[in-house]
């Protein structure tokens, strides 16, 4: 899906100063993540908007040492900002050194593989992930087919019950959930070119 | 295909993906009913997932998600969109997102840090404009809000065709806004990111228009100040150029500066002198279109780095590298033309805008038409690139946000001159202010001239070369004189002056010679916890033979205050390397850093206090460089036993509340026979423990006091509202005072001075917060505002506040206006006290003169200098040192006409370099303390 000259020209252009496409892209996706896991780790609202503001800000100025030999450009974007968030979320540890080479050390450092911070960050960018593709697929079924997804599968109704709101056989149903959930994978693979997110 | 009756799963995949499968009704006909066809499309569709993990990806958080939408949210502001509608009326007509004035609102085309750009439809006019309000939360800053509207005034001044024209400057509903015309096209930014570099003759086209719309607005004195590639925009097919948000810059500054953009929040277009913070001109716009020209034709700007530090040093010590390296079609004059625009000295560039429009106007009709259009004569080769740049940086303490950092951070670097100046010119000088006031200073400089040095009735004792960078007061005991600084002089001979530490010196009181210095070296991690060429910044604090301080590495020092004079090593260290006359003899040593897990903020250190065997600290907890919690798990206020360094107790209150660094120093004061020990804590709230502690190593409090209004806003730079306490308290007749501020580099800006009662218990601030939710529970106290109306929070006045008043502004004079004289802005100074005469100063460089007992204030005084220090009281005068490097004497007296009569002050001292610390008195001597010198002088008047 996204070759190695989609991921250098996403990079080229993040790399650029001005808001694009890319960024926003990137942005959309990890600003709330972000937010939710500072709030999630006991941040003050206002103080995890600086947070999110603050690493996006660090994970843009070292987009720059993206190297692409070193595997896909958003599993890197991945790892990079975790890194940064997880760390300065765990708390005692404090910074340490100058302001760059105490994002470099963040962003380079990786935390315990058990580390519930990790692990909350991964859960959340699944999220926005999936959340992302749900508001891209909603628009593409007709409104019974999501409904009868959305009914069963978000709000947990019993399929009986949907089927019988919305008018259709139960069969119907279990097949439109199953449409529905297999397009959203097929954005989410889409659009994070593959990477949805490690263990 | 059917297999066994069945659907394979090819077919099933069709059924999930196919939007109208040719068989589709015949296999969904049978999927519908059949259990086993439907197991198996599950198992397809989810591919691995479970229906659980479904649920859980896409119920939406519980975390609110106030002012991030994706797409909506603009990387540009950090202004939520949430708080762009408040502000909208419902409308009914078609397509419009709300009504603001007399404008339906149809779209929103950006924010920046000033504010919201709308698409306006304005009905009665039956035309479009783009409809720019600024943004609600500057809005609640009178400052703010009155600059907004007289920049925008001044701009709307400027009528030319290459200026994008304001077309009405009012104020809705509180918020002030402009009106200009839509320019359909795009900016000079956007073209070069989609189509890469121009072409020489469309650079040069595009930047002789902008010169022209230059000399245009530049003829009526007003500056752009923010000349960059997303403020041309090229409007669509004619690609006429269009200068937009002529002279707002300067209305954002404070608001855009000190912000963290992710996309922009680069200065690479400022000027040398706007990046020092130094007074601009119009020429300031020439070195930006310099950036720009050398932008359109390379697609990068001149001065790019990781960090706006980065930046800003780039634009004031490097020389770009040459157009023409990265271009090769661009013509050697064009190179020229770029490399005199972009100059360091102002003096050095083109000296007007319409001289660079007519040049460029030239160039472009030989473009055009080289063979009937000569070419015009070739700027001398004088100016080139790789020029080495040796200008000596002057440097200035005031003006917005950061830009103070750099210039602060830059007169560290660069400011390294080591030894005493006798005659040195002061290294600061005034800019960044108001035009008007930079001439009433020259005024009443010219005025006050004859009194330049010492007065003839006062002996000079001695001098005694510091550091370069002195910050606090010297503490006189005994024999000796005690004061923090940097290692700029270089004392000792295996520390020259090349090293950067931080040292505490010791000098003999009878005639300033050095005895000892105690040396820290810095810490390896840089500006986090330390900062270069700062030094100590903890005055010390000295009883009996005991001298404690805080040095820049986070720790508490006892040394002994003969050194090795009295031929012993005391204390429990031993090992001192250097045990000469010369070094200093230390007692103990409390690393807080280590022992506690402590972060200090940028040399946030405290003077100590002292009672009864036990020392009190504030430990300096505070934000890393980012400055975002969550804070190091570390107290902000400690113990420690006197006699051995061992800790007694410990409090973490302000917790991760603190809003920056913790500056304030502890004070322990005897209220109705009881002793306190007062902290000021990070969090901007004032507490009270028992000295004695409680058990097991705990803290017991007697009350606390919220020092910020509950509504006030945390925000670094000048239009935060929410302050710090940067000093002790003050106690006199049974109250306390206490002013705030911010730490200086982040400006200026509203401060205030409270007066409050400390025999109260609990929580006495004047107000308590709750929510709506319950109405009847205070809620907890929140870092970045404690009250948050949209929330549902709302006050109550306290029952148990402990207020006497407070004082924040005043209208004096009854004209109905606030001038500067009537308001407390942020301070750095402790209170001084007469009778009922109360002194203090704010950094604008205002001496306040109050009543003590009720607050009122009885007048004002404009310095116009920055001011960091205290007044003193010595007889019946009033001491103020000033960083125009001036120690100012006043009469103590509640009449102006007295205290500086005919507006002048009795005397003014030139000290010959900035004045930063408090002027000291004993008996027989003053001592002022410039940045790198120790005067001591002959005092006449009565100590206070």
């Amino acid at each position: 899906m996204n070759g190695p000259e989609t991921r250098e020209s996403l990079l080229a252009s993040l790399d650029s100063p001005v808001a694009d496409e890319s960024w926003r892209e990137f942005a959309a996706i990890y600003r709330p993540l972000i937010f939710r896991v500072a709030v999630a780790k006991g941040l003050q609202h206002a103080d995890a908007e600086d947070l999110t503001q603050e690493a996006l800000t660090a994970v843009e100025r070292s987009l720059g040492s993206y190297e692409a030999s070193r595997g896909s450009f958003r599993s890197w974007l991945y790892q990079i900002t975790r890194n940064l968030v997880v760390n300065h979320l765990t708390r005692g540890r404090g910074p340490d050194g100058t302001g760059d080479s105490n994002v470099a050390r963040l962003l380079a450092q990786h935390p315990q593989p058990n580390d519930d911070t990790a692990t909350l960050f991964r859960l959340e960018y699944r999220r926005a992930r999936f959340q992302q593709a749900a508001s891209i697929a909603r628009a593409e079924f007709h409104e019974s087919t999501w409904d009868a997804f959305w009914l069963t599968a978000v709000d947990l109704r019993s399929i009986e019950s949907v089927a019988e709101e919305l008018g259709k056989s139960q069969g119907a149903v279990r097949v439109a959930r199953c449409r529905v959930l297999d397009r959203l994978r097929v954005i989410v693979s889409q659009q994070s070119g593959g990477f949805e997110a490690p263990e | 295909m059917v297999t066994n009756n069945h659907y394979d799963d090819d077919a099933l995949m069709k059924l999930l993906r196919d939007r109208i499968g040719a068989n589709e009704d015949g296999v969904f006909t049978h999927v519908e009913s059949c259990a086993t066809c439907q197991s198996q499309l599950e198992t397809l569709s989810k591919d691995g997932l479970t229906w659980e993990e479904v649920a859980e990806l896409l119920t939406p958080s519980g975390v609110p998600l106030t002012g991030f939408t994706g797409h909506g949210a603009d990387e540009d502001s950090g202004v939520s969109p949430t708080s762009n509608a408040s502000f909208l009326e419902a409308s009914e007509y078609p397509a419009s997102l709300g009504r603001f004035a007399r404008y339906e609102i149809m779209e929103i085309l950006g924010r920046g840090g000033m504010g919201i750009v709308m698409r306006g439809y304005d009905t009665s006019l039956n035309r479009h404009s783009a409809v720019k309000v600024l943004a609600p939360e500057l809005a609640g800053n009178a400052a703010a809000r009155k600059r907004f509207s007289r920049e925008a005034r001044s701009a709307a001044a400027v009528v030319h065709p290459h200026v994008v024209p304001i077309q009405t400057v009012d104020e809705h509903a509180g918020l002030p806004y402009l009106v200009m015309p839509v320019v359909e096209g795009r900016s000079v930014d956007a073209r070069v990111q989609d189509s890469g570099p121009l072409q020489v003759i469309e650079a040069v086209r595009i930047a002789a228009q902008i010169a022209d719309g230059l000399a245009a607005a530049h003829e009526q004195g007003l500056v752009h100040r923010d000349i960059k590639p997303a403020n041309v925009l090229l409007e669509n097919g004619v690609e006429r150029v269009h200068i937009t948000d002529f002279g707002l810059a300067r209305a954002i500054d404070d608001a855009s500066m000190t912000r963290s953009g992710v996309i922009t929040g680069t200065p690479q277009y400022m000027s040398p002198e706007q990046a020092h913070g130094d007074a601009i001109d119009h020429r300031s716009d020439l070195f930006s279109l310099g950036s720009l020209i050398y932008f359109m034709l390379t697609g990068r700007s001149p001065f790019r780095a990781e960090t706006t530090m980065g930046v800003l040093n780039r634009i004031g010590n490097d020389q770009p590298r040459s157009v023409r390296s990265i271009n090769t079609d661009v013509p050697e004059w064009l190179e020229r033309i770029v490399a005199k625009l972009l100059e360091k000295q102002p003096s050095s560039r083109f000296q007007t805008a319409s001289e660079v429009a007519e040049l460029l106007d030239r160039w472009l009709a030989h473009l055009q038409q080289p063979a009937l259009i000569p070419p015009p004569q070739p700027l001398s080769s004088q100016a080139k690139f790789g020029k080495s740049p040796r200008r000596k940086w002057l440097v200035v303490a005031t003006g917005a946000g950061f830009i103070v950092v750099a210039a602060f951070l830059f007169m560290m670097q660069q400011d390294r001159k080591p030894g005493p100046s006798t005659a040195a010119a002061p290294a600061f000088k005034a800019a960044g202010g108001e035009e008007t006031k930079k001439e009433a200073k020259d005024k009443q400089e010219d005025s006050v001239a004859a009194l330049t040095g010492l007065h003839s009735g006062q002996k000079e004792f001695w001098r005694a070369a510091l550091g370069t960078m002195t910050m606090r007061a010297p503490v006189v005991h005994d024999d000796h004189v005690y004061v923090g600084s940097n290692n700029g002089h270089g004392y000792l001979e295996r520390l020259p002056a090349s090293f950067d530490l931080g040292v505490l010196l010791c000098f003999r009181k009878s005639d300033g010679k050095f005895l000892w210095q105690h040396s820290n070296h810095k810490l390896p991690t840089g500006r986090v916890h330390d900062w270069p060429q700062l030094g100590i910044t903890s005055r010390p604090c000295v009883t009996g033979e005991r001298l404690f301080y805080v040095t820049n590495r986070g720790e508490i020092v006892c040394l002994d205050t003969m050194g090795f004079h009295d031929s012993e090593n005391d204390g429990v260290l031993q090992d001192e390397v250097h045990t000469d006359l010369n070094e200093a003899d230390v007692v103990w040593r409390f690393d807080m850093m280590k022992e506690l897990g402590v972060q200090p903020h940028n040399v946030s250190t405290c003077t100590i206090a002292y009672s009864r065997g036990r020392i009190f600290a504030v430990t300096g907890n505070g934000v890393g460089a980012s400055h975002v919690p969550p804070l190091a798990d570390a107290p902000s206020f400690i113990a420690v036993d006197s006699r051995t360094g061992e800790l007694l107790w410990q409090d973490t209150s302000p917790g991760q509340n603190v809003l920056h660094g913790q500056w304030g120093s502890p004070t322990v004061i005897e209220v109705k026979g009881e002793p306190q020990v007062i902290f000021p804590g990070g969090d901007g709230w004032l507490y009270s423990f028992d000295p004695e502690g409680a058990e097991n190593g705990k803290s017991k409090l007697n009350w606390k006091f919220d020092c910020n209004s509950k509504e006030s806003v945390w925000k670094l730079g000048a239009d935060g509202s929410r302050n710090n306490l940067l000093h002790g308290p003050t106690l006199h007749e049974g109250r306390l005072y206490v002013t705030m501020g911010q730490d200086p580099e982040h400006g200026g800006g509203q401060g205030r001075l409270w007066c409050i009662d400390p025999t109260g218990t609990g929580d006495v601030s004047p107000q308590l917060v709750y929510n709506k939710r319950d109405p009847e529970t205070p809620i907890a106290h929140r870092r970045k505002q404690a009250c948050v109306v949209a929330d549902g929070d709302f006050t109550r006045p306290n029952p148990n506040s402990k207020v006497f008043w407070q004082f924040e502004q005043q209208d004096v004079n009854g004209n109905g206006k606030i001038e500067i004289e009537e308001t407390m802005s942020r301070s750095l100074s402790k209170i001084a006290i007469k009778d009922d005469l109360l002194f203090v100063s704010d950094i604008e460089g205002i001496l306040h003169c109050l009543d003590r007992i009720t607050g009122k204030q009885h007048w004002g005084y404009d310095t116009f200098s920055n001011v960091y220090s205290t007044p003193v009281i010595v007889g019946d005068h009033v001491y103020l040192g000033t960083v125009d490097g001036d120690v100012l004497v006043f009469g103590c007296s509640a009449d102006l006409k007295a205290a500086a009569p005919d507006g002048k002050p009795h005397q003014r001292i030139d000290c010959g370099s900035s004045v930063y610390a408090s002027v000291v008195a004993d008996g027989s001597a003053l001592y002022f303390t410039t940045k790198n010198e120790l005067i001591a002088v002959e005092n006449k008047g009565e100590v206070e």
